[in-house]
């Protein structure tokens, strides 16, 4: 398999707010927007060619130039909307048994292999599903026997037991392009195909995640930043010599840490953001590309997008802070914890992610792309500004 | 399953090793697949050298010295026997009356009784017990009426019903490999210098990486300067003389470039061999009860007549002994006591002549229960092996032997052989009963018809369990020590789902008895202590009593339970409520949830669940 075809079309209500409109796929995870973390990660596959579909051509061709040397990227204009319609606009290529991916999931790499893998066994298209306990935020996949996909909803309005999620990566065939070329819906469409032939499902059992939501990309950070098992601080950064600084951590060129502040990683700090004196960032923390973190603030399992300012005093938790925000000084986000969550045992079915916080439930604020929260605000759980 | 290889050079010593070493190596990596009896058939200067035997790979090639055999073109096979067992005149290749084709197959066949007949009335004579050499003397046959040597395969190809991947060297038509595929997996691998055929990627991955997938029905060879692939059409299964239709595939697109390692290949759409394992059970359990049901007349006639059974196992083994005793007491009135194997020595004064002995082993080499075998034969007890390896130690040793089909299992946590183990011992509990006549009619044919229901409600329990257990994992990954308490089944249900967690996730897991938890146990239990509950149906209200003793400590309660039972289990603070299930069978159906719980908590806590420290799969040391 050579070629790998992704998604990037659609706007994704569930982010619009972080994402100031912009394609979810150009949201930061850890230094880099998700889009580019697929195409590496199907460089580690061994993919050549990368085909991208999207309804805003212009917006990735920073992420064609990037990677224009070592893979073969192109851009094809989605026409019309949803996933059936982004497939029909690659249909070509989709039907000759390439890689199809979601871009809005990440994912280890090794699920891709696995995917191809699969198909490469079974010789039959094979769609990647995840066991997910509430589907509805997903696809619902229906296994029957040697997990041979029986049923496909794409948006499941009801809980569907013994369903999986679909994991957002595929590789179809001609077939399957005409069953969606048939049909006005994707679930009509498999369903169809599905009672003649043979589509089969690979297990993933690893960290997967579908951005859908802010706390989405906290979910992400959190897996992206355990994996992270070095202290990497570039040469052009300048970290005072009195700054705490406890690994893993990346800290990217032309970052400026300045006295009496206290890292403590995993974290990420992107290419020329700055975190002034005696602040504290702490564990699962990515501040991006050019973000601002003014004195005596505080940060911790938050993502700061590009160029985003955090002003004096601030106490940053569990948040997610848009791009070009503009938080003033003394803004605390309050995460109290959700008892009347823990209560109805949702502990599994959001943030149950580390060890210490597993039972906490908590989440802070969601802070608008370009907003600016007025100094000296106390964001209740769960605001989104 | 079985292994094929299929190796043709450009010219001899391209590989810069004899052709048998690298037939050798490709079949040691198709030895999960089996690894009963090992051949091979290669076309040397002096013609077609089969050597094949019975035994594991590295014994049979040091005794039959594949090292020594050399030449352009050869095929090889690792054998699971199916039909016939393992010797080695079953072991493949196997040839035709003139000596000149060489087959080798993975699959089954299932008219061979009937070409077999048609055969033998027109003069060919069989070696062995096989499914396989119909195939070798069919093409011979076609060969006489005047079909060349490939037209003869693919006629023979062509009337084949069943599973087949298989191959063939014919000394009439010496250069070339033919190959055919139905259902079974066969992949062919190309390089400039050789070209490959096998049952998966990873046998040749070390010399080719471009594949080609063999599809359903389709038939060719591999030949120096081309590799022919055909697809059969209107197949009729008619023995005329009419040659086989077939067209010709273009298979240029199919062609692909695999860049990874072979250990991920084998694992097919999964992760891990383990989880692989969980989702193959309802096809496990399946083919055992199938295979079964017609093998145990003599077992239950042993089984009637005995005094006392006893049955011995270790580990996840013991459970399903546990469970089998149970069941022989609950449904045939039998007295039956399960015994850990290396304990079995301080039991072994009471036994005598009117004992059976049933004994459980996956590897059937596991040595403490061989010595326990050794042990009760000395004093005139009959004994029964259990196993999934046919003719294994065990099975050899004993008077009798049953198997397990449950396919090679590789995760050395036990999965897929625990469950088969658990429903041959369920079924053999059943036939008993209804052969001694000791439970009402009505209660059998309950029975009989929820056993043939068991796979698709197996398949059912693990889709509806596999979401709940991943998010469960994220909690339990968090602690230290864990209860698993039961009554009746769903004690041994109980201690495997412990030995499970504490095996691959690490965290210590003890089972207790239910009732038994108040005498001791419950000092441990504070705030927030995680215990769960398998409850399988019938023994649900004498169990809460126990439940509320806990939560009244703070426990972290978790059950595993029957849909039904609201006003129960809405005290849990997780519940995977399962299909109901028959409370004899259930054992069958409800580990399913500890079994992907321990899975999924071990990929929690960044563990390889194949791999877990300090285990072995086959335990041959006492």
């Amino acid at each position: 398999m050579e070629r790998a075809i992704v998604l990037v079309g659609g706007v994704g209500s569930g982010v619009k707010a972080i994402s100031g409109g912009r394609p979810k796929a150009l949201l930061n995870v850890v230094g880099k927007s998700v889009i580019e973390r697929i195409i590496e990660n199907l460089l580690l596959c061994g993919l050549k060619e990368v085909v991208l579909v999207s309804d805003q051509p212009p917006l990735f061709e920073d992420v064609t130039l990037k990677y224009g040397d070592v893979v073969d990227v192109q851009i094809v204009k989605q026409v019309g909307s949803g996933i059936r319609d982004a497939i029909l606009s690659a249909r070509d290529m989709v039907g000759k048994a390439s890689l199809l991916i979601y871009g809005d999931t990440l994912v280890p790499y090794e699920a891709y292999r696995m995917v191809i893998n699969a198909y490469i066994t079974y010789g039959k298209p094979v769609i990647l599903v995840v066991p997910e306990e509430d589907v509805k935020l997903y696809g619902a996949v229906s296994l029957g026997d040697g997990n041979r996909v029986v049923d496909f909803i794409e948006k499941p309005s009801t809980d569907i037991v013994g369903a999986y999620a679909y994991g957002g990566i595929a590789v179809l065939d001609n077939e399957v392009v005409e069953a969606l070329e048939g049909f006005a819906n994707v679930d009509e469409a498999i369903k169809n195909y599905v009672s003649r032939k043979v589509l089969k499902a690979a297990i993933w059992s690893g960290w997967w995640v579908d951005i859908g939501f802010p706390w989405d990309l906290l979910k992400a950070n959190y897996y992206i930043l355990n994996e992270l098992d070095e202290v990497k601080i570039s040469s052009k950064a300048s970290i005072s010599p009195n700054a705490i600084v406890k690994g893993p951590l990346i800290i990217e060129e032309d970052v400026v840490v300045d006295h009496y502040t206290v890292l403590e990683g995993p974290l990420f700090i992107g290419r020329g953001a700055e975190v002034n004196a005696h602040s504290l960032i702490g564990k699962y923390s990515s501040l991006e590309e050019s973000t601002y973190v003014d004195t005596y603030s505080e940060i911790f399992w938050s993502s700061v997008q590009p160029k985003a300012v955090i002003g004096r005093s601030s106490y940053i938790y569990l948040s997610v802070v848009g791009s070009e925000a503009e938080v003033e000084g003394g803004v605390i986000t309050s995460a109290d914890i959700r008892k009347d969550l823990i209560r109805k045992s949702v502990s599994t079915k959001s943030l149950t992610l580390s060890k210490s916080l597993i039972n906490t439930l908590k989440f802070g604020s969601f802070i608008g792309s370009k907003s600016r929260v007025k100094a000296g605000t106390v964001m209740r759980t769960n605001t989104l500004s | 399953m079985c292994g094929i290889i299929g190796i043709l050079l450009q010219k001899k010593g391209l590989l810069s090793k004899p052709l048998g070493t690298a037939i050798k190596e490709c079949l040691k990596n198709l030895e999960y697949r089996g690894y009963d009896s090992v051949g091979f058939a290669i076309l040397s200067d002096n013609g077609l050298i089969i050597r094949k035997s019975k035994g594991k790979i590295d014994d049979v090639v040091s005794k039959l010295s594949f090292d020594e055999f050399d030449g352009v073109c050869g095929i090889g096979h690792t054998r699971w026997a199916t039909h016939g067992r393992p010797s080695d005149t079953n072991a493949h290749p196997h040839t035709d009356c003139t000596g000149k084709v060489a087959v080798i197959h993975n699959g089954i066949i299932e008219n061979y009784l009937e070409i077999k007949d048609l055969l033998i009335r027109r003069g060919h004579v069989f070696k062995s017990e096989t499914d396989t050499e119909v195939i070798a003397h069919l093409i011979e046959e076609y060969k006489k009426l005047g079909f060349s040597p490939y037209d003869a395969f693919k006629k023979a190809a062509s009337l084949l019903k069943g599973s087949y991947a298989l191959s063939a060297l014919d000394l009439d038509d010496a250069g070339k490999i033919f190959f055919a595929r139905n259902t079974s997996p066969l992949i062919i691998g190309l390089t400039d210098k050789a070209k490959f055929l096998s049952s998966d990627i990873p046998a040749f991955l070390e010399y080719s990486r471009n594949i080609i997938v063999v599809q359903d029905d389709e038939v060719g060879y591999l030949s120096n300067d081309s590799v022919v692939i055909e697809k059969l059409v209107d197949k009729s299964y008619e023995f005329d003389k009419n040659p086989a239709t077939a067209e010709v595939v273009n298979y240029a697109s199919r062609i692909r470039y695999i860049d990874w390692s072979p250990e991920m290949a084998r694992k097919g759409g999964y992760p891990h061999y383990m989880l692989k394992e969980i989702h193959e059970q309802p096809q496990a359990v399946s083919n055992t009860l199938i295979s079964l049901m017609n093998e145990l007349g003599d077992v239950i006639k042993l089984l009637s007549k005995a005094e006392r059974v006893l049955i011995v196992g270790s580990g996840t083994s013991y459970h399903a002994s546990f469970i089998g005793s149970l069941l022989l007491n609950e449904l045939a009135n039998i007295k039956s006591h399960a015994i850990i194997s290396s304990e079995m020595r301080w039991f072994v004064n009471g036994v005598n002549s009117e004992d059976v002995v049933i004994a459980v082993s996956q590897s059937g080499e596991t040595i403490d229960t061989l010595l326990a075998v050794r042990e009760v034969k000395k004093r005139g007890a009959l004994t029964l092996a259990l196993t999934n390896i046919i003719d294994s130690a065990l099975a050899r040793e004993s008077h009798l032997a049953m198997y397990t089909r449950a396919g090679p299992e590789i995760g050395v946590a036990a999965t897929k052989t625990y469950t088969t183990q658990v429903v041959s011992l369920a079924l053999i509990a059943v036939k008993l009963a209804e052969y001694l006549r000791t439970v009402p009619e009505s209660k059998l044919s309950e029975l009989s018809t929820e056993l043939r229901e068991l796979p698709n409600t197996l398949s059912s329990v693990i889709s509806a369990s596999e979401p709940k257990a991943r998010a469960l994992s994220s909690i339990v990954g968090t602690k230290h020590s864990m209860y698993f308490l039961g009554r009746g089944l769903g004690l041994p249900t109980s201690m495997e789902g412990a030995l499970k967690l504490k095996e691959i996730s690490y965290i210590h897991a003890e089972s207790y008895p239910a009732g038994e938890s108040k005498h001791g146990p419950i000092a441990l239990v504070d705030d927030g202590f995680p215990v769960a509950f398998t409850i399988l149906g019938d023994e649900v209200d004498m169990i809460f009593s126990n439940v509320e003793e806990m939560r009244a400590r703070g426990a972290w309660t978790l059950a595993v339970m029957p849909k039904g039972f609201e006003r129960i289990s809405k005290h849990f603070n997780y519940v995977f409520e399962l299909n109901r299930v028959a409370y004899e069978l259930a054992p069958a159906v409800y580990i399913a949830p500890y079994q992907l719980l321990a899975y999924y908590t071990a990929i929690s806590r960044g563990f390889d669940p194949d791999k877990p420290r300090n285990l072995a799969k086959t335990v041959t040391v006492v």
